[in-house]
This record gives structure tokens, C-alpha cells and sequence, in this order.
């Protein structure tokens, strides 16, 4: 299993990864445009034409306010809610890690944009014949054997990518050699169960405009304990409605028997 | 059978409703869901979804509540609501439908559910179960018209396998009804607290059983009044005692649930979502059950209709809640339903209520009614205030 990390602390806002992104993925180019919000920021927020953002955020560290860089872009959760929610299975985790999503499967219920925690999937909605639109985690690439196409291109390594294990260990490695830098957190590492992509940060994640506060299980976990006794309540309820049904019209043949014969 | 009908201005305002929604729909399916809805990346369920499904399917529980009561429970004396109450069930079932097929961005590959293997997603369930239980309705309802027809042998078939088709309806209804709740279980950090519950499931599915009779009886008072019988209020009022149980129960569960969470200081909060909630708990709960604890109240039309009213746009809240109000995402980002999500809704509901009011003249829906008509060359024409205005004739 693949794992990527975005190391926040050594992002510098060149935002090369959403370029790479769009090339890769064949994503038309926007029309540049401030919004009332941080600033220097564009987009404001993923769409069906951006699969990944740096986010620009104004916080006051010591005595200066200071840009703090975070990245969106899909968690590729090991249990992904969005694939547990998908009625006709459009979405699926590959064995690689990767989250892919197969067009031809998709009826555009958007489940997975509601069941996504992280707000990931997009939708272009002005399309008659639409499609959901996020991060592929460069599923084609990485089966190829190449990085994901963010990867390759950061100038600052603030993206890395290699086998999960080896991840975890040098994410955890650059937290315990430069405590100064860095949150204790790996944002990633047990949300929802875990996920492909880990996040690190020099400041807490809900300042970089990161989604926190998420249970640490899967998920999945809380519609599957109701929905894997759908069979057998399908069979008692079944059998309960039809010995109801012949307890009472049996009651009310007796009864009836009775009254024709006083 | 008559099939010929008197249209009356009701009659031509509800085409009128359908064909907007139809020109709507039209624009919808050229130019992509965007150009006529409200519904964005944030907020990817709206009001097509809390109303034109989520709480057409809970209305659409009267056909296996009142099919319950009669058919399982052995409550014969509320037999005359159980054709009217199947045929509503059929009609919002597929109105449900009609609204999927505009609500989905692909509807064209809906199939897709029926052949795909995703046991882990409530959609999926709510697909199948759905999907089986409309063809039960129709199989229960079809009845009616074989009769009418003659068709004695199809007729005969299917009154030998009605039982267990009838048992079968009413089960693949608990399954779904509750699947609907099982759907938003995923999502707990994105519902409000006062909404979000594990035991979703359970309170979708009783807030469909609580939604059954009033319908019933909303249905009966309005037949009554524009079909022209005179409504059996002794029965009704039995109907609303079971329905004051009822609330009652879907209450205490609600708010018990919701204090076994935590959610008091949330409910006691000075937010919208709070204000949102008691006018959910105030004017779609306590006030019906206060109505319906009054004997003169369950003997009253008037008093009826409203309690019921109240309780139907209370499930209604509570799924728009659920789905759509309580969801809390980006601060930026908003939602409110666009004119066309409505006014695409709105003709759907027409529809609906067009084809019950001309089946309900054309058929014996209603046992109050059913005393032989008059020559087949005349329009049908109801006592009540349905009188033809216009001698326009649907043949």
C-alpha cells in the first residue's frame, strides 16, 4: 500500500502540485479570481476542475502575521466512506491505495460527496451528462510505478510518497527530530480508521482550514452494524407479521363461529 | 367502469403545475442539474432529496401502515382507507421514482443498482427494497382495475399469492424505511447533534408509521368533502386515538434519544438549527398531540385536518433537518432551493394528486362510494365540490 505525506512546514505556496495536477489529469485552466476571503488563495475550494488546492492562511506566529500553507486533496482513506456509500460500487480502494472512481458505474446519486468526511468530491453540475471529480491519487501513474504526478513536481519536498510503513516511520521521524517544527499530530494517521495521504503542520489543522474533530473508526462501521442485519431482520420480521396475521384471523374466525352459534 | 370524467378547474390547475414542472424538467436534462437547481459541492442533497424523496417515501409508509393495521392486525373497521391508502402508497412511490430519475445526475444508468453487488451502501438497499415494494403495489392495487375489467383469472392469481405478497410489502417497507435513516448514520460530523443519531434507522422508520394515518385520514376528510360522502368520524376518531399513541411515542423517543446523547444544552442553544428543531418538536409534535388528545378534536373535521396537516409537515421538517438543514459544511457555503427545484417538485406532487383524483373517479377507491353510477355515456361527475365547471371530457 502506497502512502503520500504532505509535510506543511516545508510547503512554500508555489502550488506546482495543482498544476501537475491539472496537466496529468487533463483539467481545464480557471479564471484567476480573488474572493473575499484569505487573500492570495485561488480557488477558494476544490471543484470539478481542481483535484488539489494550497490553501493560504493568515496566522499570527510570534509577533508578525505569517502565511501558513495546507494542501486539500483526497485522503484515499483505507475505509473509505465514499465507496461504502456508492450503491452500484463506482467507487472503489485499489490494492495500492489508491480510491478510484470508474464512470461508467456512476448514476449520480452523490452519495459520496454527503458520505465524504473530508468534503472531497466535486461535481460538475452545469454538464448534462455530469461525472464526480476528485484526486486520483494518479492511480494510472502509480501502477505504472511513477509518483503521483504533485509528487514529482514539488520543488521543496514537501511531498513524499513511498510504501506505507516507510511513511509512518519518517513522518514520525521528522516530529521527534525538530519538536520545534512541527504539531505532534499526523493528520491522517487515525482519522476514520486511517488514511493514504498524512498529513504535518506547524501549527493546529483547524487553522489551515483542515476538517478535525473526526471519530477515529471507520466510518463505514456505523451504517454497516445496521445494514449486515438487513437479512436476518428481513426473515423475522417476515415471520412475525405472518404469525400475527394468523393469530388474529384465526381469532377472529373463532370469534366469529361463536357469535353465529349462541 | 366509467372512464370518461369531468375535468374541473382543480383539475386544470394541476395540469397547469405539471406542465411548468415538465418545461422545468426539460431545461434540467438539457443544460445539466446546475441550470435550474440551487443544489452545489457543499451541499450535494437538497430539497429534492429531504422533500421530492426522503419525505415523499415516509408519506408514501400510509399503504403499509394502513395495510398493516387492516390486513395483519385484523382491524377491519378501517377497511374503507385501505384501497385509497395503497393507491397513495403506489402514487408517491412514483412520484419518488419520477423524482429520482430528475434528482440523479445520470439517470439513465439507474439500472446500474440492480446489477451491481454493494451491501455496505443504504442506497443499495433502499434500490432493492424500494424498488420490490413498488412492484407489490402495484401488484395489490392492480386488483382494483382487474376487477373492474373483468380479468377474473389474473384476478384469481393474484388473490391467491396476496397474503404473502401483502406480507412481503409490509416488510420490504421496514427495511427501507429505516435504510432511509441508515444513510445519514455515516455522516455524523456533518449533522447537527440535534439530528444526528445511531439510532437514525429506527426514528426514519417510526416517523413513516406515525406519518401513515394522517395521511389516511387527511386523504378521507378530502374525498369526502370533494367526492361528496359523508365521512365515518366514529372511525376516524379511532384512527386519531392510535395516531395520538403514536406521536406521542415518536416523541418520547425523539427527545429521549437526543437526552441520552447529550444534546440538551444544543437544544437549548440560541441557533437556527435549535429554532429549526422546535418548530420541528413545537408545531409538528407536541401541538398534533395536544390536538389529538381532545375527544372533540378527533370528532372534528376540522380539528382532524389540522392536527394531521401538522404532523405531515412535521416529518417533512425532520427530514429536511436531517438531510439538508442541520448539515453543517464549509462556514461559506450556503443553500437555499432555487425556484426551479420547486417548482419541478411542485408538478411532480401534481401529478400525483391528478392521477389519484381521476382513478378515484374512474374506480371504486372508496367503499362510501360505491353505490352503482349512472349510465356510462355521462361524465362522471362527483356530489361533493367537484362539480365539472367545464364540459371538457377525459376520455
Amino acid at each position: 500500500m502506497k502512502t503520500m505525506i504532505q509535510d506543511n512546514t516545508r510547503c512554500i505556496g508555489c502550488r506546482a502540485c495543482m498544476v501537475a495536477c491539472k496537466s496529468w489529469n487533463e483539467r481545464p485552466a480557471d479564471h484567476t479570481d480573488f474572493f473575499a476571503g484569505a487573500g492570495y488563495q485561488n480557488p477558494r475550494d476544490l471543484d470539478a476542475n481542481n483535484y488539489t488546492i494550497i490553501t493560504f492562511n493568515e496566522i499570527t506566529t510570534g509577533a508578525r502575521p505569517d502565511w501558513v500553507f495546507g494542501r486539500q486533496l483526497c485522503m484515499h482513506c483505507d475505509h473509505p466512506a465514499c465507496a461504502s456509500a456508492c450503491p452500484t460500487t463506482a467507487l472503489t480502494k485499489t490494492a495500492l491505495g489508491p480510491v478510484v472512481f470508474n464512470e461508467s458505474r456512476c448514476i449520480g446519486c452523490r452519495a459520496c460527496m454527503q458520505a465524504c468526511p473530508f468534503l472531497i468530491p466535486k461535481y460538475d453540475y452545469e454538464n448534462w451528462n455530469p461525472k464526480i471529480h476528485k484526486c486520483t491519487f494518479c492511480a494510472d501513474r502509480v501502477e505504472a510505478g511513477l509518483k503521483p504526478a504533485c509528487v514529482a513536481v514539488c520543488p521543496t519536498a514537501a511531498i513524499s510518497f513511498g510504501d506505507r510503513e516507510e511513511m509512518v516511520a519518517e513522518a514520525k521521524r521528522r516530529i521527534a527530530t525538530a519538536p520545534g517544527t512541527y504539531i505532534p499530530h499526523i493528520y491522517g494517521l487515525e482519522e476514520v480508521g486511517g488514511t493514504s495521504v498524512l498529513h504535518l503542520s506547524s501549527v493546529p489543522f483547524e487553522q489551515i482550514g483542515y476538517v478535525t474533530g473526526l471519530p477515529n473508526i471507520p466510518l463505514p462501521d456505523l451504517t454497516h452494524r445496521w445494514l449486515r442485519v438487513t437479512p436476518h431482520v428481513f426473515g423475522f420480521l417476515y415471520g412475525l407479521f405472518a404469525a400475527v396475521t394468523w393469530i388474529v384471523s384465526r381469532r377472529a374466525r373463532l370469534r366469529g363461529h361463536e357469535d353465529h352459534t349462541p | 367502469m366509467n372512464w370518461r370524467i369531468r375535468l374541473t378547474w382543480w383539475d386544470m390547475t394541476l395540469l397547469a403545475v405539471m406542465a411548468i414542472g415538465a418545461v422545468l424538467t426539460l431545461v434540467r436534462y438539457a443544460r445539466g442539474i446546475g441550470s435550474v437547481a440551487n443544489i452545489n459541492n457543499a451541499y450535494p442533497w437538497g430539497w429534492w432529496v429531504g422533500y421530492g424523496i426522503t419525505t415523499m417515501i415516509a408519506l408514501g409508509g400510509v399503504g403499509f401502515t394502513i395495510t398493516a393495521l387492516v390486513e395483519i392486525l385484523g382491524r377491519h373497521r378501517y377497511h374503507s382507507l385501505l384501497r385509497p391508502a395503497v393507491l397513495m402508497g403506489l402514487l408517491l412511490y412514483a412520484s419518488a421514482i419520477v423524482m429520482l430519475m430528475v434528482e440523479l445526475g445520470r439517470p439513465w444508468k439507474v439500472w446500474m443498482i440492480l446489477v451491481s453487488w454493494a451491501p455496505t451502501a443504504a442506497l443499495y438497499e433502499v434500490g432493492w427494497c424500494a424498488f420490490l415494494y413498488l412492484n407489490v403495489l402495484v401488484l395489490e392495487f392492480a386488483q382494483v382495475p382487474l376487477e373492474q375489467l373483468g380479468f377474473r383469472r389474473v384476478l384469481g392469481v393474484i388473490r391467491v399469492i396476496y397474503i404473502p405478497i401483502m406480507l412481503l410489502g409490509v416488510t420490504l417497507s421496514h427495511l427501507h424505511q429505516s435504510s432511509l435513516g441508515t444513510l445519514m448514520t455515516l455522516i455524523p460530523h456533518k449533522i447537527n447533534v440535534l439530528w444526528w443519531s445511531d439510532q437514525l434507522p429506527l426514528l426514519f422508520l417510526f416517523s413513516a408509521i406515525m406519518a401513515g394515518p394522517a395521511i389516511a385520514i387527511l386523504e378521507y376528510l378530502a374525498a369526502a368533502r370533494w367526492l361528496g360522502f359523508e365521512p365515518r368520524l366514529s372511525m376516524l376518531a379511532g384512527l386519531a386515538r392510535i395516531e395520538a399513541w403514536l406521536v406521542g411515542l415518536f416523541l418520547a423517543f425523539q427527545l429521549g434519544d437526543l437526552i441520552a446523547r447529550a444534546g440538551v444544552g444544543a437544544m437549548l442553544s440560541p441557533t437556527w438549527f435549535a429554532v429549526s428543531f422546535w418548530v420541528e418538536i413545537g408545531l409538528g409534535l407536541l401541538l398534533p398531540l395536544v390536538l389529538l388528545m381532545m375527544p372533540e378534536v378527533r370528532q372534528s373535521r376540522a380539528g382532524l385536518a389540522t392536527a394531521c396537516s401538522l404532523i405531515v409537515g412535521g416529518v417533512l421538517l425532520h427530514r429536511l433537518n436531517v438531510a439538508v438543514i442541520g448539515l453543517r459544511v464549509r462556514h461559506w457555503e450556503s443553500y437555499t432551493p432555487s425556484l426551479g427545484e420547486v417548482g419541478i417538485t411542485l408538478g411532480i406532487t401534481a401529478g400525483a394528486v391528478f392521477v389519484f383524483g381521476a382513478l378515484a373517479r374512474i374506480l371504486p377507491i372508496h367503499e362510501e362510494l360505491n353505490a352503482p353510477r349512472p349510465s356510462p355515456h355521462r361524465a362522471a361527475a362527483p356530489d361533493g365540490a367537484l362539480h365539472g365547471v367545464r364540459e371538457r371530457v377525459l376520455t
